[in-house]
C-alpha cells in the first residue's frame, strides 16, 4: 500500500475506528493500540476491497482475540466505572452526571449480545448495511432486525438502569 | 418485498430509517406508514430508539479529563505508522540492494570462470574486457543501490515531509479550530509565532510549558504530524462548516457561519490554541504533551463561539471572543482573565476566562439576563458520513450551563477581526 493511500485511509477511518473501539472496549488507550494494529495490517495489503468493512472487521477480530485473553481487563474496567460513579460525588455535578451516564451506558451496552452490539456500534460509525453484513458475516437482510433488536435492548436496559438508580436514590433519601 | 397492506416489521422499519432499503421498497414502506396508524406508531418508536441509542452511545465517548486528551493521539499514531512504514521500506530497499550486489558478484564470478576456462585466447582477451566491466555495473545501479543517499521516492517522501514540518513552516492558510473542549496543540513554530505576535505571552505559562515539553517525548512527533495534517483539517473543517450551514438553513446564521469561514480562510493564522492546530475532521488528535504545550497561544486569540443544539445538528453562532491576558481586577482568584467580545451580537456582558488546567479553558459570560459557562475541553467535533450527509457531533460534551437546549459548545479559532 502506498504512503498516500495509508494517509487517506487514516484520515477517513481512524477517528470512527477509535471511537468504535473505545465504545466497544471502554478504554481509549486500548482502542488506540488496536486501531494502530489495524492500520499496520492494512499497510501489508496491496489493496483493500470494501475498505471500511475490512478495517472494522479486522478491528473486531483483534478485539475478540484480545478479549479472550484479557477478559480480566474488562471486569477491571467495570470496577473502575463503578468506582468512578462512587467518586463523582465530590466532583462537579456535570462531571458526575456524565460519568454516571457513561457507566450506565456501558452496562447497557454490555447487556447486548455480541453480534447486536457490534452491529450497532458499526452503524453508529456510519457503516451501511452491506458493510456491517460483510464485517460481521451476516446476511444483509438480517442487519435491520439485528439493529432494531440492539437499539431496543440498549434503550430499554439503559432506562431500567436509570429507573433502578432513581429508586435506589429515593430509598436512600427516605433513610436520611 | 412489502405488500402495501402488510404491516411493517421492526427490522424493515429500522432499515428504512437507516436508508438501507431500495427506492421502490422504501416508497412502499413510506406509503404504508402513512396510511397505517399502528405502523406509524412503530416508526415513531423506532425513530426514538435510533435517537436514544445514539445518545446513549455518545456518552461512552467521555473519557476522564486529562487522561486521554483529544488530539494528538491520532496524529501520533499516523506518525508511528509512517515511521514503521519508512523503516520497513528502508529494510526492503536495503535488502534489495544486497540482493542486487550479490547478483552482480555472482554474474561476474560465473562470467570470469567461464571466460578463464575458455581455450580460445582471442575470445578470452575480448571477454576479459567484459570481466573488467563489473566495476562499472554497480555504477549503473548506483541510483538504486548506493545506500542511504539513494532512497526510493516512496521511502523518501515521508521523511522529507517530516523535515519540512520540523522546519516549522507555518501553514499557508488558517486552521479554523473547533473546540468542544480542550485541545490545544500547535507546533513549536506556531507557538513562537503566537508568542511573537502577541504581547500576552505569559512567563509562568511558558515555564510550565517548557517543563511539560521536556516531560513529554511525544510532543515532537505530535507537532511534526500536526502540520502535515493541517491542510486536510482545513478542508474537513470547511466542509463541516458548510454542512452546518446547510443543516441550519437560517439565513442570519448562514451569514454568520460563512463569515466565520471567511475569517478562518484568511491567511497567516497560527493553528489553534484550544483547538489543536487542530486536527479535526476524521483525525482524532490528542497527546498530553501537545495539549499542554500550547497554552501560550490561548491569550490573544480570537474564537467564534458556537453552540450545538440538543438535536445535535443545528448550531447557532453566538459571538466572537478574544481572550486577553489581562487579569481581572478585584477578583480573588488571579486565574481569572479578561476576554472581550468582538462584533458583539448579544447583549453586553462581562466575559472572563481561566485555564482550569493545561487542557481546559473555562469561559464565563455574565450578562444581566443570565450567566453562561462554556468549558473547552479535550473533545473533538468529529465529522462522520452517514446517510449521505455529514453530521457534526461532539465526541465529548463540554459543560454548557444554564443554556437550555444547548447540547454542546465549541469554538472556531479565527483571525482576530481588525
Amino acid at each position: 500500500m502506498k504512503d498516500d493511500e495509508l494517509e487517506r485511509l487514516f484520515r477517513l477511518y481512524h477517528a470512527p475506528l477509535v471511537r468504535y473501539l473505545t465504545r466497544r472496549l471502554g478504554d481509549r488507550d486500548w482502542a488506540e493500540e488496536v486501531a494502530q494494529e489495524v492500520f499496520l495490517r492494512a499497510l501489508r495489503q496491496d489493496s483493500l476491497k470494501n475498505e471500511r468493512s475490512w478495517l472494522f472487521a479486522v478491528a473486531t477480530n483483534l478485539v475478540r482475540d484480545e478479549a479472550r485473553r484479557t477478559a480480566r481487563q474488562r471486569r477491571h474496567l467495570l470496577v473502575l466505572a463503578e468506582q468512578e460513579r462512587d467518586t463523582v460525588v465530590e466532583q462537579p455535578p456535570t462531571t458526575a452526571e456524565r460519568a454516571h451516564e457513561a457507566a450506565l451506558a456501558r452496562q447497557a451496552l454490555e447487556s447486548l449480545v455480541e453480534k447486536d452490539r457490534l452491529a450497532l456500534l458499526m452503524r453508529e460509525e456510519g457503516l451501511n448495511y452491506e458493510e456491517i453484513a460483510a464485517a460481521l458475516e451476516l446476511s444483509v437482510g438480517s442487519v435491520g432486525t439485528t439493529l432494531a433488536r440492539a437499539r431496543r435492548r440498549l434503550a430499554e436496559t439503559y432506562e431500567s438502569l436509570q429507573a433502578g438508580e432513581g429508586r435506589r436514590a429515593a430509598g436512600g433519601d427516605d433513610h436520611d | 418485498m412489502t405488500d402495501m397492506n402488510q404491516h411493517l416489521d421492526e427490522g424493515r422499519i429500522h432499515a428504512w430509517l437507516d436508508g438501507a432499503l431500495p427506492p421502490d421498497e422504501s416508497a412502499r414502506v413510506e406509503a404504508h406508514a402513512g396510511s397505517c396508524a399502528d405502523c406509524a406508531a412503530l416508526v415513531a418508536e423506532a425513530r426514538g430508539l435510533v435517537a436514544a441509542s445514539s445518545r446513549i452511545l455518545s456518552s461512552l465517548d467521555d473519557v476522564p479529563g486529562g487522561v486521554i486528551p483529544g488530539s494528538a493521539a491520532g496524529t501520533d499514531q499516523l506518525a508511528v505508522l509512517r515511521a514503521r512504514r519508512s523503516a520497513a521500506t528502508r529494510r526492503w530497499w536495503r535488502d534489495r540492494r544486497i540482493v542486487a550486489a550479490a547478483s552482480l558478484l555472482f554474474v561476474a564470478g560465473v562470467t570470469s570462470v567461464m571466460l578463464r576456462s575458455s581455450a580460445d585466447q582471442s575470445t578470452a582477451l575480448r571477454t576479459e574486457q567484459t570481466v573488467q566491466a563489473p566495476p562499472a555495473l554497480p555504477e549503473s545501479v548506483t541510483p538504486a543501490s548506493s545506500g542511504q543517499g539513494a532512497t526510493p521516492a516512496a521511502a523518501r517522501e515521508s521523511p522529507a515531509r517530516e523535515a519540512k514540518v520540523q522546519a516549522g513552516a507555518p501553514s499557508p492558510a488558517p486552521s479554523p479550530v473547533r473546540v468542544a473542549a480542550t485541545e490545544a496543540r500547535d507546533s513549536t513554530a506556531e507557538q513562537k509565532a503566537a508568542a511573537a505576535s502577541t504581547s500576552f505571552a505569559r512567563g509562568s505559562a511558558l515555564a510550565a510549558n517548557e517543563t511539560r515539553r521536556t516531560d513529554s517525548s511525544s510532543i515532537g512527533r505530535d507537532r511534526q504530524v500536526l502540520d502535515s495534517l493541517s491542510e486536510a483539517s482545513r478542508v474537513a473543517q470547511g466542509a463541516s462548516l458548510q454542512n452546518q450551514v446547510r443543516q441550519q438553513g437560517a439565513a442570519p446564521q448562514r451569514q454568520t457561519f460563512e463569515q466565520a469561514r471567511a475569517d478562518a480562510a484568511r491567511p497567516a493564522v497560527p493553528p489553534a490554541a484550544f483547538g489543536a492546530g487542530a486536527s479535526l475532521g476524521p483525525v482524532v488528535t490528542t497527546g498530553v504533551g501537545a495539549s499542554m504545550a500550547d497554552a501560550l497561544s490561548i491569550a490573544g486569540a480570537c474564537y467564534q463561539l458556537q453552540m450545538v443544539l440538543e438535536n445535535g445538528r443545528a448550531s447557532a453562532a453566538a459571538d466572537t471572543v478574544q481572550l486577553l491576558d489581562e487579569i481581572v481586577p478585584q477578583r480573588s482568584d488571579p486565574q481569572w482573565r479578561r476576554a472581550q467580545r468582538i462584533n458583539a451580537s448579544l447583549t453586553p456582558a462581562v466575559l472572563t476566562w481561566r485555564e482550569l488546567d493545561s487542557a481546559m479553558v473555562e469561559l464565563r459570560i455574565v450578562s444581566a439576563m443570565d450567566s453562561t459557562i462554556v468549558r473547552f475541553g479535550s473533545a473533538n467535533i468529529v465529522v462522520t458520513g452517514r446517510r449521505g450527509e455529514v453530521i457534526v457531533r461532539p465526541a465529548e460534551r463540554p459543560d454548557v450551563r444554564r443554556v437550555p437546549g444547548i447540547h454542546a459548545a465549541f469554538a472556531l479559532r479565527i483571525d482576530c477581526p481588525r
